[in-house]
């Protein structure tokens, strides 16, 4: 009780705006999550969310590295370049969890697409980004979500206007620094519009306090095209939490791609909301995990509207003391007609000493439906080893061919460009391991 | 009559010849009945008018302590479990001093009652033994004198604590421990009545053993403890059938189950429940599979307010089998909280899951299972499926499976559907001249063919008749 206390004395004397002349509605907005987030217990583990995770994981190590993050420097390039390379319509950097950057081709911009660091997109534009901020992902959202809204200081906002396609992708680099680093990204994309985000965790946390917790909140808007893709490639040291939460309106569509090689802990909590008819959303994830890596993943398919589709396809591949957790959860509500929900988790176990967990909800209110969901978990099938190793294919090559046919079904599912990313960030990851 | 028509009247969903034909009863007429609310004093009570040994007495105290301190579980439908009033409820009655020797013993009251639900034709059918539990205590009890002569013990608990203490100390509560979870541990304080077979090596005992259980008192909680255990190399058929009179007033049941099959043993227990809808019923039921054994559970939740019952299968030796059957019927004001458990704690294991389950009428049916495989039980074998039907929309289906894999080269299978009775299947029923209801009901009972077909025939009709009932005026 006397360490809460001193806690909270220190917080009103710490809680310090993020910038100087932080706009009052923003450090209104953030104060509060600070309050949710202090008055809140940590998250039972009885809750199958949190299973298989330890919530005490994801504390800061100690409150005074919470509170004396950088400020927000909304434009970090320091003069530097930072160029568009050709393959990309615009291009988002974090470094060392202070500095943003970001930079947009002149067609883009042209369009009248807004790409910034969030802070200043909130600043600039309090009646419109900030209408979106923390509808999807607030405070009450859980303990962890309430310290995201109460202190990030990194992060992007992307407004795709109306009938606007972006042919080539929005790549966005997230580098956590040392620190506990707080990122926030916020997409909202008009009506008939089209576009792809690369979300790419990658670096070293160098820090004793290597968590990194970032939330994402995506609005796609009536039909609407949006493809996320979530890849996580942080060191063997980090640990991250990322929560993500998208909404798609009336014919929108939303193909969310997952993929997993690093961190030593990696919590993921990404969902759906199918908020209008018709709705469309796909969720793939292809996960690999060696040398005791723990990855706790949940899905959410939420239907509120009728006529939506959603699938799921996970891809889990664990070998050398890897474990998996993977639960999921689709419900469809009263009051809707003709959903169809498909929920798919394959686990691979490359060796001995790994393990997989798999909890796929379904939570079902309305009776038009269509929804199935399957798990399966095993081994490398025995009899598919020796057919190969008897047609004279090396076994190095043999488990190559057989994880990669694993993983091939989900991989040719999302977008063709795509494709190479996950295919390729599977084969070095065996292949540096065989 | 008039009153009892009354008290129906306010249950929901319960088809007139379901109050008819299960809804009697009779006025209360017991040789005594303890005090509501639970203590340490209600527990001496129970202990010292059963003449029970020591050991069993502090067993009971010791669990009662358990209850107290546990809290409730958190999962689950939390609102309703949070809404029983513990102390609102008899955990003892007794309805005559001494159990029947033979059948003109009975008390007419209680004959009449078993009447209604032709156990003495079902007995006299083929049945190998009943014992039929009135209220808490077994009034009636017969035996085939073959079965007893080959030493299979099938006595109701009480009797068999007295009879075979050194058997029943050896086993009793070694498969569900009172600190399990709340419910074992209030069961394990004031357990009353239930069955205890013991089942010598090597004998297969060819012809079902069968138990009714009824409840029949306002707010009184039934508490059986049932222990069966299939010494090796043995096989036994158990069947548990519930009705129970409609009444107003929630009332709990709280079963402990422990089955013990040892080294090649073989036990199959078959449960119907239908109890009224107003009757919680938290249940555990587990069952411990040694070398070479199998343990199979055919589980059918029809009636209820609230069920949660996860019958559970420990495979502990190497090659052991466990495979769990069960259906779930969830109607108006229903929630059938029901699902398996898996425990591979061995190599070279096997499980199979199959459930099914129909939600109508605003009904819930919930799916939850555990499969976990430890380290060592390497090349086991899970296999879980799980099927819904969703009547109509104003129903909710939940499945919440969990699979915890430890060991490798196992392979898991899971897989769950969830749907609505096709129009194209009742399309093509009612242009063959079925009425729409009828191709309805011959869709489900399709549906849950995989399930009735492993019953007694009997059960198999008594189902089907109960899903009929159940379904009447469901379609409009």
């Amino acid at each position: 009780m006397t360490t809460q206390t001193t806690i909270l004395e220190k917080v009103k004397i710490g809680f310090r705006p993020l910038q100087p002349g932080e706009p009052d509605w923003i450090y209104r907005i953030r104060r509060e999550a600070w309050d949710r987030y202090l008055e809140q217990p940590l998250p039972e583990r009885v809750q199958n969310i949190w299973r298989y995770t330890a919530p005490e994981s994801f504390l800061a190590k100690n409150i005074d590295a919470l509170m004396n993050l950088y400020p927000v420097v909304p434009d970090g390039s320091n003069g530097k370049p930072y160029p568009v390379t050709p393959e990309y319509a615009a291009i988002g950097y974090n470094l060392d969890n202070r500095m943003t950057v970001t930079k947009m081709t002149p067609e883009i911009s042209a369009k009248g697409v807004v790409f910034k660091d969030i802070y200043s997109a909130l600043r600039e534009n309090e009646g419109f980004a900030g209408r979106f901020l923390g509808k999807l992902v607030g405070a009450s959202f859980g303990k962890f979500e309430a310290l995201n809204l109460a202190l990030w200081n990194t992060g992007f906002f992307l407004y795709i206007p109306d009938n606007t396609v972006i042919e080539k992708p929005i790549l966005m680099n997230r580098h956590p620094g040392g620190q506990f680093t707080m990122g926030r990204l916020l997409v909202v994309v008009g009506r008939n519009s089209e576009a792809t985000i690369i979300d790419d965790y990658a670096g070293e946390c160098r820090l004793e306090d290597p968590a990194a917790n970032s939330v994402v909140e995506i609005f796609v808007g009536d039909s609407s095209r949006v493809r996320y893709v979530n890849l996580q490639r942080l060191s063997s040291r980090c640990s991250s939490y990322i929560t993500q939460r998208a909404q798609v309106e009336q014919n929108g569509s939303l193909y969310s791609i997952f993929g997993a090689m690093g961190s030593a802990l990696s919590k993921v909590n990404a969902g759906t909301i199918l908020n209008g008819k018709g709705a469309d959303s796909r969720m793939y994830g292809v996960l690999f995990g060696d040398n005791g890596q723990h990855f706790d993943y949940h899905t959410m398919h939420h239907h509120k509207a009728s006529e939506s589709y959603s699938n799921i396809d996970f891809k889990v591949i664990l070998k050398d003391k890897a474990n998996s957790a993977y639960t999921g959860l689709i419900r469809i509500e009263k009051e809707t007609a003709n959903c169809e929900a498909y929920q798919e988790n394959r686990n691979l176990l490359l060796n001995k000493g790994t393990r997989a967990e798999s909890i796929p909800e379904l939570e079902i209110l309305a009776d038009q439906v269509r929804c199935t969901h399957g798990a399966t978990m095993g081994p490398i099938d025995p009899e598919m080893l020796f057919y190969l190793e008897s047609r004279g294919v090396a076994r190095v090559e043999a488990v190559k061919m057989i994880v990669g046919g694993f993983v091939e079904p989900t991989i040719s599912q999302i977008p063709s460009d795509l494709q190479p990313v996950l295919r390729n960030l599977v084969l070095d990851k065996l292949g540096s391991e065989l | 009559m008039e009153e009892t028509k009354n008290k129906n009247t306010q249950v929901l969903d319960i088809g007139e010849n379901y109050a008819e034909k299960y809804g009697f009863r009779d006025p209360e007429e017991y040789f005594h009945k303890g005090a509501k609310g639970i203590s340490h004093e209600v527990v001496e009570m129970i202990s010292r008018m059963k003449k029970e040994p020591d050991w069993m007495r502090d067993f009971r105290h010791k669990a009662l302590d358990i209850f107290y301190a546990k809290p409730m579980p958190k999962w689950g439908n939390t609102e309703l479990l949070n809404s029983i009033n513990f102390a609102d409820i008899y955990y003892y009655i007794k309805p005559i001093e001494a159990q029947g020797k033979s059948w003109d013993d009975v008390p007419e009251y209680i004959k009449k009652t078993f009447d209604r639900l032709g156990i003495p034709e079902a007995e006299r059918k083929f049945l190998a033994g009943v014992t039929a539990q009135y209220e808490s205590e077994v009034v009636y009890h017969s035996f085939k004198e073959d079965l007893e002569k080959q030493g299979v013990i099938f006595l109701d608990m009480d009797s068999g604590l007295r009879e075979h203490e050194d058997i029943v100390k050896k086993y009793f509560a070694t498969v569900i421990p009172p600190n399990d979870n709340k419910f074992a541990a209030l069961n394990s304080a004031v357990w009353s009545g239930g069955s205890f077979i013991y089942v010598p090596p090597g004998l297969d005992v060819k012809i079902p053993l069968q138990a009714y259980f009824r409840i029949n008192a306002e707010n009184m909680g039934q508490f059986e403890r049932t222990l069966i255990i299939a010494d090796k190399g043995s096989r036994v058929h158990y069947i548990e059938g519930c009705t129970a009179p409609v009444y107003s007033t929630n009332s709990l049941h709280s079963a402990v189950v422990e089955l013990l099959a040892l080294e090649g043993a073989y036990i199959r227990y078959t449960t119907i429940q239908n109890w009224a809808h107003n009757i919680f019923n938290l249940v555990t039921k587990r069952a411990v599979a040694h070398k070479n054994a199998t343990v199979e559970w055919v589980d059918g939740n029809i009636g209820s307010r609230l069920t949660m019952k996860f019958p559970a299968v420990y495979l502990v030796g190497e090659g052991a089998k466990g495979e769990i059957l069960s259906i779930a019927f969830a109607g108006n004001g229903q929630h059938q909280d029901a699902g398996a458990k898996a425990i591979h704690a061995a190599p070279n294991t096997s499980s199979r899951i199959t459930s099914k389950s129909i939600s109508k009428g605003g009904g819930r049916a919930s799916y939850r299972g555990l499969v976990k495989v430890y380290p060592h039980a390497t090349k086991s074998k899970v296999s879980v499926e799980c099927d819904a039907l969703l009547i109509d929309g104003a129903s909710r289906s939940d499945t919440y499976p969990t699979m915890e894999i430890d060991a490798d080269e196992v392979r898991i299978e899971h897989e769950a559907r969830v749907s609505k009775v096709a129009e194209e299947q009742i399309f093509y029923l009612t242009s063959r001249g079925l009425t729409e209801d009828e191709a309805r009901l011959l869709i489900i009972n399709g549906f849950i063919e995989p399930f009735t077909k492993e019953l007694p025939m009997e059960y198999a009709v008594e189902l089907n008749r109960l899903i009929e009932l159940e379904m009447e005026g469901s379609v409009g």
